[in-house]
């Protein structure tokens, strides 16, 4: 697959005549169609416009009416478009030379000239007016000439093949580093590993918590922190904040996540796709999630999807996304120009100017890494003017920048880092190799390598994976049937052979042979004969049982059946089909649908006398585990339930069957029997003496009493005192001498029925 | 009669059905030999999801709780291969 470029936009444009007004329509009818079109109302004009636009002769009309300039400008579109944004545009033209600033322009300075005039001049303006560009015409009269800048527009989607894409701009440093030392970069394959350990960890939590936005929640990313655990800002300050979360949007971002009532939340052959793609097509598919990832900020992390109106925590995602482009924009300029070190604080200043000074323009402070530039910590010494506005801007947006390439684009693989060598440290970059395809595309091309060894596989059955030397299709295939340690980092990292990680492999579709081949492929070294021993053992232990779901089991006389493999005498696996199918091809048998409810023919009294009218297989064999055969029918008996216990089955199981099988419900009694002989309930039956204070006060009195104490076993609240057998006779003294009236029984009220326990009861009944 | 299929009769009765019968979207568990599924039934955590025996090496699972006979084969280590309604 060939890539286009990292900002194209692929949204489809879609031109609605009926919002303009009459004269706009006269004014593109007559590029459109000819002069005649000037005495159009505007039901013509809108009727001509639409054969016109839909017409075969479009092309030849941009290439005959339209100036070298005005179709150089539609070539900004063909490269990036049909859309682009306002951003982009703007510094396209300014670095292409079809608009100067205001102030750079000396015609302006000498003379005043009206907005109109400028307008007239201006070649987007003359393309839109003849709705060859198409936008939102109220963002595109208030912006341009006063501001010196575009808004976000389409090329007509019938021009599209009018004319060349335009061609890559190489970026221009004003100073290139000629050596840099400390330098890291990531591999692809590394990247894909983390991406598809976030990946397992979530497939782990099947469907995890998520807060608005779809963004996870403070306990799913605690979670995958847990299980990942990737290198993050808190233990070194140039690695991303929160990196789970990062991966998570990106995931997030392609499309491989999906959310709803679905029972796994991650798109699986999706995933697969997009992990057997070359490298360069996946990283180019993380660079366009990232450009549009907002609830995951470079240099923030996780930020809310609502910002609090006075403190603020995150960077407005529009102006985010406008900012991420402006800076992808320049690394694809940069992707162009020779592969030098780039030094940070120097190509940031070259950003500003060239995106025009105020476009990436936002609040936000507190990134994890401050790369503490030259000028920013000078800015309150400049005066007032351009250099005292790129110092702030170097104090606050210019640091977000820094963390994008320094941090975001490095964990992405995209960008190598460095410092300059010598007296003075200074943090500089340069696109990798990947980099350089995914922002130079299309015209930067990946080089086809030869397949890499880049393993050794030792005897102990761990694999040692120089991941540097691997891509990242290679390293999720050896992940799929290895173990990766986990939290492991760095470029060599040590998988293990394992028969539950063989296993999973095997049941998600890889065969034997493939792993065989894979290792001999890549393998630096032979594959170990013990080694090779074990995965076959395995393999062919995973073949000795076999666990089919959704089959169809004839039991019976079943000759007509071409398809089907005998198991026994009378019983034939037959293919996988439905219900409505079986009845028809089997007229005369008993169709057992094992997804449907179970067959409602039992009946049971409290005690577990069980009856059955008529019953199939299912039900006979599920009666003669849990019952015993009676004369009249069926008992349950506590022996029975005892011969269930022993074969494994649980009291809810046996329930589960009583509950799926009788007309009616489980009796309570039966239940609790059932529960009993499981072994799971017990009560103890003794006698006691009870004594009975209603009185509130009294009843406070007796219980934190020290006379009363050695004399009671027990208390039931609110009003019930258990009485030592032994002590009747001085309980009854104690009550007496305090004043109680003794009341001569208990008499207490019917089982279920309400009382009023303050009224008419004598003080204290024994 | 076999040794083998005396204590698998004891573990496992074989199904014999009355008249014919069809099952539909059913679980089955195959193993390569009698003296495996003679183990697997003695084992409870695994018995109590096997319904009953159709031949000395295939085991009906009880309808509904194939799921959890995978489960339980996991979790007794075994490393069953799950195929879904062929006949391969």
């Amino acid at each position: 697959m060939k890539l286009g470029p990292v900002l194209q936009s692929t949204a489809k444009v879609n031109v609605e005549l009926e919002g303009f007004l009459s004269d706009e329509l006269k004014q593109a009818a007559r590029f459109w169609v000819g002069k005649e079109a000037g005495s159009y109302n505007k039901e013509k004009c809108i009727a001509a416009l639409t054969q016109a636009m839909n017409g075969d002769d479009a092309t030849r009309r941009v290439q005959t009416a339209l100036s070298e300039k005005e179709q150089q400008v539609l070539a900004i579109f063909t490269r990036y478009g049909p859309t682009v944004s306002g951003g982009v545009l703007t510094a396209e033209m300014y670095a292409r030379g079809f608009v100067q600033s205001p102030l750079e322009d000396k015609a302006s300075q000498g003379s005043y000239r009206s907005y109109y005039e400028r307008k007239k001049t201006d070649l987007i303006h003359r393309l839109s007016e003849k709705l060859v560009l198409v936008g939102n015409s109220y963002d595109l009269y208030h912006s341009s000439s006063y501001t010196c800048s575009y808004p976000r527009l389409s090329l007509h989607p019938a021009l599209m093949k009018a004319v060349k894409p335009a061609a890559p701009l190489p970026w221009s440093a004003s100073r290139v580093c000629p050596e840099a030392v400390g330098t890291e970069r990531r591999s692809s394959a590394e990247v894909a590993l983390d991406l598809w350990r976030v990946t397992a960890a979530l497939r782990r939590m099947g469907a995890w918590a998520t807060v608005k936005g779809e963004s996870p929640s403070k306990a799913t990313r605690a979670r995958m922190r847990k299980e990942v655990g990737l290198c993050d800002a808190e233990k070194d300050p140039l690695s991303p904040i929160d990196p789970e979360s990062l991966f998570y949007e990106l995931l997030h971002g392609i499309g491989l996540l999906n959310f709803g009532d679905k029972p796994s939340w991650i798109h699986e052959q999706a995933l697969e796709r997009h992990l057997q793609q070359p490298p360069a097509t996946q990283a180019w598919h993380w660079v366009r999630a990232w450009l549009h990832m907002s609830l995951w900020q470079d240099g923030i992390g996780v930020v809310p999807d609502r910002d609090s109106d006075y403190a603020f925590v995150r960077i407005e995602p529009a102006k985010l996304a406008h900012a991420r482009e402006l800076l992808a924009w320049a690394l694809s300029r940069v992707a162009h120009a020779s592969n030098c070190w780039l030094d940070l604080e120097t190509f940031l200043r070259d950003l500003w100017c060239a995106s025009h000074k105020n476009a990436i323009d936002f609040y936000c402070d507190g990134f994890s890494w401050n790369p503490e530039f030259e000028m920013a910590r000078k800015k309150e010494q400049y005066p007032a003017g351009k250099d005292r506005m790129l110092a702030f801007w170097f104090a606050g947006e210019a640091v977000w920048a820094a963390n994008a390439i320094m941090v975001t684009l490095v964990t992405l693989g995209l960008v190598e880092r460095g410092q300059t060598a010598g007296g003075k440290i200074r943090p500089c970059f340069r696109l990798t190799e990947l980099g350089r395809v995914v922002f130079g595309a299309p015209e930067i091309e990946a080089v086809q390598k030869p397949e890499a060894r880049f393993l050794t596989v030792q005897p102990n059955l761990d694999i040692v994976a120089y991941l540097e030397s691997a891509d990242a299709r290679q390293v999720c295939t050896l992940n799929r049937f290895a173990a990766g340690a986990p939290r492991a980092t760095g470029p060599v990292q040590t998988f293990a052979l394992r028969r539950e990680s063989l296993y999973a492999a095997l049941e998600s579709g890889m065969t034997l042979d493939e792993v065989h081949g894979f290792l001999a492929e890549h393998g630096k070294t032979e594959l170990p004969a013990n080694v090779n021993r074990m995965l076959s053992e395995w393999a062919v232990r995973r073949e000795s049982l076999v666990l089919r779901t959704k089959v169809a089991l004839a039991l019976g006389p079943a000759e007509t059946q071409t398809r089907s493999r005998a198991l026994n005498g009378n019983v034939f696996l037959l293919p996988a089909m439905t219900v409505k199918v079986a009845a028809k091809e089997f007229t005369g048998w008993t169709i057992l649908d094992h997804e449907a409810k179970p067959e409602r023919t039992w009946t049971t009294d409290e005690l577990g006398s069980l009856s059955t009218n008529g019953g199939h297989s299912i039900s006979q064999i599920r009666l003669a585990c849990i019952a015993d055969r009676t004369a009249t029918g069926w008992q349950i008996t506590q022996k029975s339930v005892a011969r269930a216990r022993v074969s494994g089955m649980t009291a809810d199981h046996i329930l589960e069957w009583l509950r799926g099988h009788l007309t009616a419900e489980v009796p309570a009694l039966l239940e609790v029997a059932v529960r009993n002989w499981a072994g799971r309930q017990g009560v103890k039956l003794s006698q006691a003496l009870l004594l009975r204070i209603v009185q509130p006060q009294a009843k406070e009195a007796l219980l934190h009493s020290a006379t009363f104490r050695p004399f009671l076993a027990g208390h039931i609240p609110p009003e019930w005192f258990l009485i030592r057998e032994d002590h009747l006779s001085e309980v009854r003294e104690l009550l007496e001498r305090l004043g109680f009236t003794i009341g001569d029984s208990l008499d207490p009220p019917p089982l279920g029925a309400v009382q009023n326990t303050a009224k008419d009861s004598p003080a204290a009944i024994l | 009669m076999t040794a083998t299929t005396e204590i698998l009769d004891s573990l496992l009765p074989l199904l014999q059905p009355d008249g014919p019968e069809l099952h539909v979207n059913a679980a089955l568990l195959e193993v390569a030999e009698p003296a495996l599924l003679a183990e697997l039934a003695a084992d409870p955590r695994i018995r109590r999801y096997l319904l009953a025996r159709l031949s000395d090496t295939v085991v009906l699972v009880d309808p509904g709780h194939a799921r959890d006979l995978e489960s339980a084969l996991l979790d007794a280590d075994h490393t069953p291969k799950v195929l879904r309604g062929d006949l391969e």
